[in-house]
């Protein structure tokens, strides 16, 4: 390579051109992709020919080029999927693991390189293969649209599903990479898995996408983000560039973190904000529901999904930052103080963090709550603040507040899985609350009520302003006809419960909810104070 | 230079370092030597940032370690124990990449690789793949690659370590001459033979404490109490008649008897040894030689360590 050129690119990318593709082993590839591609299209057109020479069709030459070509499109597009969302992501996967087991993490760890550099170099170079064979491909896959008459439309949109989604699945390879490049062992254990692991993701994430860029009809369908319509690819596009963009700052901080880097938890309370900003957009507004989902679903049903995210959300964050007993151990045999524990950077920015969360959960709960409750002229503008949101509210923070209390308590027991046994056991909790709530007739019992999801469902049943299933007043004429057909096709209507029924439901459920939390949160308290004592008397 | 205060180092409950307070002033070639799982490894991992110290704090030049460790790398250079390299590279590119990756200004890196090159005695090798290099030249190589940047202090752990003779003479010439340069170097290793002819400090270490630490010349005169001395003999009837000799002069101490070699410490004056010097072979027909023996790394390792072990 020309020493001026590698001046002025990535040193990193630079090095992995230098050693993934030699000039030998770009010769072979090019050749054989090209031999391979000149043999598809022979057996392809002699299939098609022989098919419709073969089907009593008076077929022109024309006729067996046009259905050469949308075949050749079809197939190559799968050829193209299978690169750049399998192979691509599966390198990428494997590029930091590689070097800890190469034995080359520690230089790279010296070097002088920004940690942004050294993820954009891997990143760039780690597909660098695969594109290669793509950009081979691509000529091809044009003239095939070409000849077979696909439209510009279906093409510009295989392209943005290649070039966003590809980008997408490699920066969670690099992000899967970068996690696992932490101690040897792990990497040498993961090294072998990775690769396939995250391959195999990427071919799952393109074979349920592609249909929604290659089918015509999603692009009747109608999505809507902060009540704005768009079509299915385009929420999907800015799913994508969603996932991978945080993909890519998230290996980036990983590879800080391995670097003694000091990080600062404001990327991740950024994360937060921007994941609940897109989920609260994608549930905004109670019209979408009426309009789009009146067949199946209520606006209360996508404030549960929404809570339900956000508590995995959660119980993620606070399983993968909760202290074990050895790093207790570590800390507290340096220094003795139980106080200067609180002082480490780690845990003020772990519990910053948490509240941070926590606080952006509630404010898009708040939001998505507003958004069903106005913009609507014929609905009285009741917002059931005190009745309906407030509880909801102060319910999911007492049950969040005590998981992170929970999952630390487990943390400090002896579990082989540390923090994480306590998301799994708090979720096998719920789900047996659910089913002990579901043997009950009516809805107005403890197991039903400490769980925030069901607890939403309870209280808000019957509310003209998120069940659908209740006639409404209004005086819009669309929205009218729309929830009509709905009570006539379901002709259901569900009954809000008499307010004193309700009021004391809603006390039942906060003071459960309160009670777990508490519970929760004096079990860690007491687990923390032992643990501290046990290690402070050992040797 | 590198200063550590009471820095402390636990994996889990173990401890690997604890409660170090060193200090390598510019320019000295410092020993890091004890046995095995003395916490020589993590100590050095910690003075080149790649370790967390669980308390305490180090300074390298002036640079806090944990703080900007960037700033740190353009000052530190280090050679881990164990480590691979991209064997399908040549030496040219390799250098030129690890060059590129320490921001050398683009007009200098030629200049630099082959300066490093030389210095390692391995510009014969400069196109060859790295994949091709004996284990002896991938040290030096490693080495090449670490000086690029030119850093005030190199870390070397173990560098020795599974060098043939050959490689370790050379090994040995290229540390010397770098501390000639004027680099601060701090090499560890549980090998003493092989630091004892450039260092001029050491630090021991043993289960993660430091046992002893300074200059190799104040060392050897506190531990030795003396003028170190070697006699050697013709025979061993000459052995016993000497040691009765010199059990009778005040001014000789600390006599050990290894078959035909009598080591003791004279206390006094040097014109004194030489008087006594005179005085024995006069008597004794059986002395083959009479010296000053030049106490080495290992003596000074092996006398603190008795004393620790007291």
């Amino acid at each position: 390579m020309d020493s001026k050129l590698a001046d002025r690119l990535n040193p990193e990318f630079v090095r992995v051109l230098r050693t993934s593709l030699t000039p030998k082993r770009t010769l072979f590839i090019a050749a054989t992709t090209l031999a391979l591609l000149a043999v598809g299209a022979l057996l392809l057109w002699n299939s098609w020919a022989g098919w419709l020479m073969r089907s009593d069709i008076n077929v022109s030459v024309a006729q067996i080029a046009r259905h050469f070509g949308e075949d050749a499109f079809n197939k190559l597009s799968i050829v193209l999927l299978a690169l750049v969302f399998v192979l691509a992501p599966a390198t990428a996967a494997l590029s930091f693991v590689q070097e800890r087991v190469r034995g080359t993490a520690i230089f790279q760890q010296m070097t002088l390189l920004r940690p942004f550099d050294l993820v954009l170099g891997k990143f760039l170079g780690s597909g660098l293969v695969s594109y290669f064979i793509a950009a081979l491909v691509l000529p091809c896959y044009f003239a095939a649209a070409v000849i077979g008459d696909v439209s510009q439309s279906l093409v510009l949109r295989m392209c943005l599903l290649l070039l966003i989604g590809g980008l997408c699945c490699q920066a969670v390879g690099i992000l899967v990479s970068a996690l696992l490049s932490g101690p040897t062992e792990r990497a040498l254990r993961g090294g072998l898995l990775v690769g396939p692991a995250v391959g195999g993701a990427g071919a799952i994430t393109a074979l349920v996408t592609s249909e929604i860029f290659m089918r015509n009809w999603y692009l009747e369908q109608t999505w809507y983000f902060y009540g704005y319509s768009l079509y299915p690819f385009q929420i999907i596009l800015i799913l994508f560039a969603f996932v991978g963009a945080w993909a890519f700052v998230g290996a980036v901080r990983q590879v800080k973190a391995v670097q003694l880097i000091p990080t600062g938890a404001r990327t991740i309370w950024l994360f937060f904000a921007s994941a609940e900003a897109l989920l609260v957009g994608l549930f905004w507004g109670w019209e979408q529901y009426v309009r789009v989902h009146y067949f199946h679903e209520s606006p209360y049903e996508g404030l549960i999904f929404y809570l339900t995210l956000n508590l995995l959300a959660l119980a993620a964050l606070a399983g993968g930052s909760a202290l074990r007993r050895g790093r207790l151990r570590e800390w507290w045999s340096g220094a003795r103080d139980p106080l200067a524990l609180f002082q480490r950077r780690e845990i003020r920015n772990t519990l910053q963090t948490y509240a941070v969360a926590l606080l952006i959960a509630e404010t898009g709960l708040c939001a998505l709550w507003v958004s069903y409750h106005l913009n609507l002229t014929s609905f009285p503008a009741n917002l059931s603040l005190t009745t309906q949101l407030l509880p909801i509210a102060l319910g999911f923070a007492c049950i969040a507040a005590g998981l992170a209390a929970f999952v630390q308590f487990c943390a400090l027991q002896r579990f082989r899985l540390g923090g994480w046994a306590g998301v799994l056991f708090a979720c096998l909790f719920f789900i047996t609350m659910l089913a002990a709530g579901a043997t009950f007739t009516d809805k107005n019992n403890t197991p039903t009520l400490v769980n925030p999801l069901t607890y939403v469902t309870a209280i808000c049943e019957g509310d003209p302003y998120l069940d659908k299933t209740v006639p409404a007043e209004y005086k819009d004429l669309e929205l009218k006809q729309v929830i009509q057909r709905n009570d006539h096709w379901y002709n259901k209507q569900a009954e809000r419960p008499a307010d004193d029924v309700l009021l004391a439901m809603t006390m039942h459920g906060l003071l459960a909810q309160l009670i777990l939390g508490s519970l929760c949160f004096g079990a860690a308290a007491l687990k923390w104070r032992a643990t501290r004592e046990a290690i402070l008397r050992e040797p | 230079m590198i200063s550590t205060f009471a820095l402390t180092k636990y994996y889990d409950t173990k401890p690997a370092v604890r409660d170090v307070s060193l200090h390598v002033a510019v320019g000295e070639t410092c020993a890091l030597v004890g046995p095995n799982g003395a916490g020589k490894t993590s100590l050095l991992k910690m003075l080149a940032g790649l370790l967390r110290p669980t308390s305490g704090k180090i300074e390298v030049a002036g640079v806090e370690v944990g703080v900007e460790p960037k700033r740190l790398h353009e000052i530190v250079g280090y050679v881990p124990d164990t480590f691979g390299l991209y064997d399908e590279l040549t030496v040219a590119q390799f250098l030129d990449y690890f060059a590129r990756a320490h921001r050398v200004a683009a007009e200098k890196i030629e200049k630099r690789i082959n300066g490093v090159l030389e210095l390692t005695g391995l510009t014969s090798k400069t196109r060859a793949a790295v994949g091709s290099l004996s284990r002896g030249m991938r040290q030096r190589l490693v080495i090449a690659k670490t000086l690029l940047h030119a850093p005030k202090v190199l870390l070397l752990d173990e560098p020795a370590a599974g060098l043939d003779p050959h490689a370790r003479v050379e090994l040995r010439d290229l540390i010397r001459e770098l501390g000639a340069l004027g680099t601060t170097l701090v090499v560890s290793s549980h090998i003493l033979t092989e630091l004892a002819d450039f260092c001029t400090s050491v630090v021991i270490m043993e289960r993660g404490r430091v046992v002893r630490a300074g200059q190799i010349s104040a060392l050897v005169a506190e531990l030795s109490g003396g003028i170190p001395v070697r006699i050697e003999l013709l025979d061993e009837a000459s052995v016993g008649a000497l040691i009765a000799e010199l059990q009778a002069r005040e001014a000789v101490q600390q006599i050990e008897a290894r078959a035909l070699t009598i080591d003791c410490a004279f206390v006094g004056e040097r014109t004194a040894l030489a008087a006594l010097h005179r005085e024995l072979v006069g008597q004794h027909r059986g002395i083959v030689s009479f010296y000053e023996r030049q106490l080495t790394v290992e003596d000074v390792f092996l006398a603190a360590s008795s004393r620790e072990v007291a």
